[in-house]
């Protein structure tokens, strides 16, 4: 009984501090709320890929020749994973096209501000998921990242293939 | 930024080809075409809600799936290496989904909850207490249109899908229309409290999606930790289903296996020692 009244001061607290409160008003603007739920999603996977390069170099049960190149492209993974996403979210959320392309998608819609309205919330908040989530992240992000990993590790190849006797 | 160019043509070239379309001559086409564009945008005019949920659902898409496939296709690394690194993705997906989903509805059930009891009222505000202003509007709305059997009925049908389903769009247009058709002296504080409660409907969406995301940050290490211990195991697992069906598939020859150069040895010995054979 004694936790659940803790928690609940806590939350309480957390859910009207200044900060708190003020980023919900924000979150009326649709721009501000597709760009707040880019920025969480790439602040969970940076530190989801900072604990695994820890976590898989002190695995002593993944075999040692696959243990660099794992940790390696998890790091490489979490930096250009950040930096992809936040580059295309903030692109495609930018107000200018999202303007153009509602106005010409939703054409049908014009008549009713309400629905216009509505449509073009969800296809902000829709197209930016599928662009910074799906594309950058998920296809960008790790062809990226294995050229750079393959790059570090057969960085030194040319020369160990001419020092070899 | 060549990244960003290409982001940009590629939206450029769809719209523009929505818009080449349009402008055909076959007017059945053009009439299929205005026909699938109205179902297109009444579509995305429908959608509700998006935030955490829609967020973890295109997450483990793209982990599962999609990164898999990339890392096998593009890297140089040799095939067991390339394996080793683009299944740890899956697993993690799986755990993350295992562990985020229920997080978010009972999370968001909990908050929801107290909040509705009041848990997050303060002196000054009930910012977040939903079910107070609902019943603050609902009790105006009745009222309004209490000689209104018809409107009366159409109230309590949405408001029997609201405590099912929550406040959807089409639940907030309902209501706004019926405003408009209110009596004169009503309509003010119709107005006022049902923007007092769709107040408080938002607040507490955006709250219980910060407090999600808040959870999902403090159990990343867990997933992490649950990953790195699954991971080789399973890769272990897969590894050795491999070797299983390649040795079905290249079966060693059963009396071949058994001649070794240590048993051979042995053997002349003793024949030269005079022992059995």
């Amino acid at each position: 009984m004694k936790i659940t009244n803790v928690m609940t001061n806590t939350l309480s607290k957390a859910a009207n501090s200044n900060f708190m409160v003020n980023h919900i008003k924000k979150c009326d603007n649709a721009k501000f709320l597709t760009r707040t739920l880019l920025l969480t999603s790439v602040a969970k996977d940076v530190f989801a890929y900072g604990l695994r390069v820890h976590n898989t170099l002190t695995n002593d049960s993944i075999p040692e020749d696959k243990k660099q190149f794992s940790a390696d492209m998890d790091m490489v993974t979490g930096i250009t994973t950040a930096v992809v996403q936040i580059g295309a979210g903030f692109l495609v959320s930018n107000e200018k096209l999202q303007n153009g392309i509602s106005n010409k998608l939703f054409k049908s819609l014009k008549n009713d501000p309400r629905a216009f309205g509505a449509a073009k919330a969800s296809f902000s908040a829709i197209s930016t998921m599928v662009f910074a989530t799906l594309l950058a992240k998920r296809i960008l992000t790790p062809l990226i990242a294995s050229k750079i990993v393959y790059k570090k590790e057969h960085k030194n190849d040319a020369q160990k293939a001419v020092t070899k006797p | 930024m060549r990244t960003a160019k290409s982001f940009f043509q590629a939206f450029l070239i769809i719209t523009m080809r929505v818009e080449g379309i349009n402008n055909g001559t076959a007017s059945s086409f053009r009439g299929n075409t205005a026909s699938f564009q109205k179902k297109f945008a009444n579509g995305f005019a429908k959608i509700d809600g998006i935030g955490e949920g829609a967020s973890i659902a295109f997450d483990f898409l793209g982990k599962a799936l999609v990164v898999p496939a990339v890392i096998m296709l593009s890297s140089k690394e040799p095939k067991e290496k390339k394996e080793y690194s683009a299944f740890k993705n899956p697993v993690a997906a799986v755990l993350q989904l295992a562990l985020e989903v229920p997080i978010l509805f009972l999370g968001s059930a909990a908050i929801e909850k107290t909040a509705n009891k009041g848990g997050f009222d303060t002196k000054t505000s009930s910012r977040y207490n939903e079910k107070l202003y609902k019943d603050i509007f609902t009790k105006e709305l009745k009222d309004s249109f209490k000689n209104d059997e018809n409107n009366i009925k159409q109230i309590n049908e949405t408001l029997n899908t609201i405590d099912k389903k929550g406040l959807s769009r089409k639940g907030i247009e309902t209501f706004e229309d019926l405003i408009k058709t209110a009596p004169l002296n009503k309509k003010e504080i119709l107005e006022k409290t049902f923007g007092e409660y769709k107040n408080a409907h938002t607040n507490l969406y955006h709250l219980k999606n910060r407090l999600c995301f808040a959870f999902a940050i403090v159990l990343t290490p867990l997933i992490c930790y649950l990953e790195n211990k699954f991971h080789p195991v399973i890769m272990d697992k897969i590894y050795e289903q491999e070797h299983k069906s390649e040795e079905k598939k290249h079966p060693k020859n059963k009396i071949l296996s058994k001649i070794s150069l240590k048993n051979f040895i042995l053997q002349t010995k003793e024949i030269n020692s005079g022992g059995a054979v």
